[in-house]
């Protein structure tokens, strides 16, 4: 029946060519844009941490003085000052945690002729791989002891062995960082999270830090970092030391715990620890307080989906509205013209039911066609967009699910538009028609 | 009309929607392109930077930053280079809060980008001393660690904010403890940071510190700039190697990075208004045509009956307007909701009435136009149709 069904809708939609061209791209048109905002939309949403997005939590803590501001909707930095990741590590040796923060370097190898590189590099602790799932295609991370030995010992990522050596294992080698030379321990598979949650400072969807090194040898070398850093209070900073010891914050400080009882646990030592800083004059607001939020929450908190995204899938939505009602409009002309004709199909025994089926089958087939067409213009525009703009390569791309939801929403909508109008002319008297025949 | 009430409602419907998307889109857009069109206060056509890093040990950075110096000024077609700790219109660099009293508590603090840079700051952007004087070589401290300055230039802005009554030359601002003279002001320039409420606040601080990163600020004559950006690079590590130098950037590039998202949203809006308009006629078309189809006799037999070809075009105009006119009246309610909506949580400002009415009368006149040509062909139905029995 399905496909007399089709033949039907064939048959019927060629009779009106222009009629059927115009419904089709009005539902092109409508499901092109607005698939276009939601893949611009979605691609920000999206989870890069599903594995570990409820276990892994991004620490704050409210160190500001009474009249400090930061740019988040309940005025808590986003990052934590090297005192408080020290201490807070120390208190809680059992619990899985890290400290890091971007820094660079010009890389040399041991080859004269190989013309220095600058790359930024991320300063962290041994369990950051293993946190963040980052696997390795040759050796590891540093030892847990170089965390608080330091030594300079380096893992680099996929892409730059590539770069430096032409890829293979080159575990031990020395390469130079600034001038220093380092050990390579690991060499790390790509990882590239999209949106770069660990570390959102300078853009939300950078490319991650091909060397890693020890966060312990901060100190050591008084490596800068490339990325934030937030001071709230006139604060003299003359030496590296000066900044270690200072309220500015420029750490991204991430807690992994396995349960809500790990959670709370952690929050009641956090209160604890803010009490007892109380105690030593800092931590002064009245909401002076540590805060966790999870992968999902940290990228809602730091607003990665962003406002102009949300306003162009709305804006689109409405869009794709008009142009289905356009269609429920042009359904309805074209139905209720060939009711004569479903009078004498009804006349010669078909039921309601089957009429009613055989319009929905057509208006199916429709937008199975201004789906289609419409993921046409999706990625046409998603084209344009990867090449207009700087940075939209990662962002203007349509995944699997998309392009399986865009002909889904587009039959979904047309039949739910095309339903009014089969009703209609499945519910006329087939005797009126007869009648003036 | 009232015969056929459902296509009524969905032409309706469709006028409503239409109005409320394209008056709020309309809307966004003027404010966006208003945000994009501020004034710089540079010229940023004659303008291009470039970063360095400077990684080996042996070379004393202050020393070296004076030769870099002299070197790009040197070069013909370059009106004057130095180097600074940021760039404006960049999105990145360094702020840092400002009070007019020595005391912290209490007092007003005013937040500006801060720019470290020795005394041809001002000549290599551009700006001209509004009040006060400008930089000179003694001015200017070469330091190592936070050294703070005994002199400073501000921007008219942060002179009026720091100082509402004026006069803000010869008083003393304070960052620390330590008093630091306003020498001068300059007109107007935007900072690092287009989208902060204080990118009009900047300050120029007469300090060079030898850091590892270093940006240069290149002002050239208009046609030399891309001749003098194509081989800065070489020239910069003929003079020393020690250093990575990183591709220069024009600052009419990095104005438009900035505003990015502002272009995108501009287009993508335009975009959809135009469709939306294109798709809304269409509709209204077809809706004449099958009412016409739909009416032949009726027609037929009004003009039997003395109609002139003039009185069914009216008669379809009038209907097209009426069933319009109560789009409208949705479609405002619909728009001030929806701006309504934007404000509350896109932080979106309220719309002027005066888009909405443009968008109604563009409206009116669009569906009037679509429902001409139906009318026009209704009008030319031929009388005898009537006498006819199918």
């Amino acid at each position: 029946m399905f496909f007399y069904y089709l033949k039907l809708a064939k048959k019927s939609l060629l009779k009106t060519p222009i009629t059927t061209a115009l419904m089709v791209l009005a539902i092109a048109l409508g499901i092109g844009v607005s698939m276009n905002a939601l893949t611009l939309n979605h691609v920000r949403s999206v989870n890069p941490m599903p594995e570990k997005g409820k276990q892994l939590f991004a620490l704050q803590l409210q160190t500001m003085n009474k009249i400090g501001t930061r740019h988040t909707y309940d005025d808590m930095p986003m990052q934590v000052t090297y005192q408080d990741a020290i201490n807070i590590q120390r208190m809680t040796p059992s619990i899985r945690q890290i400290s890091s923060v971007k820094t660079g370097f010009a890389i040399q190898t041991q080859d004269p002729d190989f013309a220095p590189i600058l790359q930024s590099a991320r300063a962290t602790q041994s369990d950051f791989f293993e946190m963040f799932n980052i696997e390795f295609l040759y050796g590891g991370s540093w030892g847990k002891e170089i965390d608080h030995s330091p030594d300079n010992q380096v893992v680099i990522a996929e892409e730059l062995n590539e770069r430096l050596f032409g890829g293979g294992d080159n575990l031990g080698k020395n390469i130079y960082l600034n001038q220093n030379s380092y050990r390579i321990v690991g060499i790390s598979k790509s990882w590239n999270p999209k949106p770069k949650f660990y570390d959102l400072n300078n853009g939300q969807f950078q490319r991650s830090e091909q060397v890693y090194i020890p966060f312990s040898l901060l100190p050591v070398h008084e490596y800068p970092s490339w990325g934030n850093n937030n001071g709230w209070g006139p604060e003299k900073i003359d030496t590296y030391q000066d900044k270690l010891n200072s309220e500015i914050m420029w750490i991204q400080y991430w807690v992994e715990l396995e349960n809500n009882d790990k959670k709370s646990d952690f929050l009641n030592f956090l209160a604890g620890y803010v009490e007892q800083q109380k105690k030593l004059g800092r931590f002064e607001r009245d909401d002076a307080r540590g805060t966790l939020r999870n992968v999902e929450e940290w990228l809602e908190y730091n607003e990665v989906v962003g406002n102009d995204s949300n306003i162009l899938v709305g804006i689109s939505f409405m869009f794709l509205a008009v142009c289905l009602i356009n269609t429920v409009g042009l359904l309805l002309a074209k139905f209720l013209k060939r009711a004569p004709e479903i009078g004498v199909r009804r006349a010669l025994g078909a039921n309601q039911a089957q009429v009613f089926l055989q319009h929905l089958v057509e208006v199916g087939v429709l937008g199975f066609l201004g789906g289609v067409l419409g993921l046409v213009i999706a990625n046409i525009g998603l084209f344009i967009l990867r090449n207009q703009y700087d940075g939209f390569d990662v962002l203007a791309t349509m995944d699997m699910s998309m392009f399986i939801a865009a002909p889904l929403i587009a039959i979904s909508a047309t039949v739910l538009s095309g339903l009014y109008p089969a009703w209609r002319v499945c519910t006329t008297l087939p005797s009126i028609h007869l009648k003036t025949q | 009309m009232l015969r056929n009430k459902s296509s009524v409602i969905l032409m309706v419907l469709q006028v409503a929607l239409t109005l409320a998307v394209v008056s709020n889109a309309a809307y966004i857009i003027n404010e966006r392109l208003e945000l994009m069109q501020r004034n710089s206060g540079l010229d940023e056509s004659q303008l291009f930077s470039f970063n360095i890093f400077t990684f080996d040990k042996a070379i004393d950075i202050q020393q070296q930053l004076e030769l870099d110096e002299n070197m790009l000024r040197a070069i013909p077609g370059v009106n004057d280079a130095v180097a600074i700790n940021q760039v404006p219109l960049t999105g990145s660099g360094d702020s840092s809060g400002y009070r007019v009293q020595i005391e912290e508590s209490g007092a007003k603090i005013v937040q500006a980008g801060v720019y470290r840079a020795d005394e041809h700051v001002l000549k290599t952007l551009g700006l001209t001393v509004i009040e006060g004087r400008d930089f000179t070589q003694d001015d200017v401290i070469y330091a190592t660690g936070a050294s703070q300055p005994n002199t400073v230039i501000i921007t008219k802005a942060m002179a009026d904010e720091l100082f509402p009554d004026g006069n803000a030359v010869g008083k003393d601002i304070y960052q620390f403890e330590q008093p630091i003279r306003i020498i001068g002001i300059v007109g107007h320039m935007q900072g690092s940071w287009l989208g902060s409420s204080y990118v009009n606040n900047n300050i120029f601080i007469p300090v060079v510190h030898p850091r590892t990163f270093k940006r240069f600020l290149i002002n050239t004559d208009n046609t030399a700039i891309d001749r003098i950006m194509s081989n800065i690079t070489q020239k910069m590590l003929a003079l020393n190697k020690g250093r990575v130098v990183m591709e220069p950037n024009k600052l009419t590039d990095d104005l438009r990075d900035q505003y990015q998202s502002d272009d995108l949203m501009v287009n993508m809006l335009i975009i959809i208004i135009s469709i939306i308009l294109f798709i809304t006629a269409l509709g209204v078309s077809g809706m004449a045509i099958f009412n016409v189809n739909r009416r032949k006799r009726q027609i037929g037999t009004r003009r039997a009956l003395g109609a002139s070809q003039t009185d069914i075009i009216t008669q379809f105009m009038i209907e097209n307007f009426l069933m319009t006119a109560i789009g409208i009246i949705i479609g405002i309610i619909l728009s001030i909701f929806l701006n309504g909506y934007l404000m509350e949580y896109f932080s979106s400002s309220r719309i002027a009435i005066s888009y909405i009415m443009a968008t109604t009368i563009g409206l009116v006149l669009l569906g009037q136009l679509a429902v001409l040509f139906p009318a026009k062909s209704a009008a030319s139905i031929s009388p005898a149709i009537s006498t006819r029995s199918v």
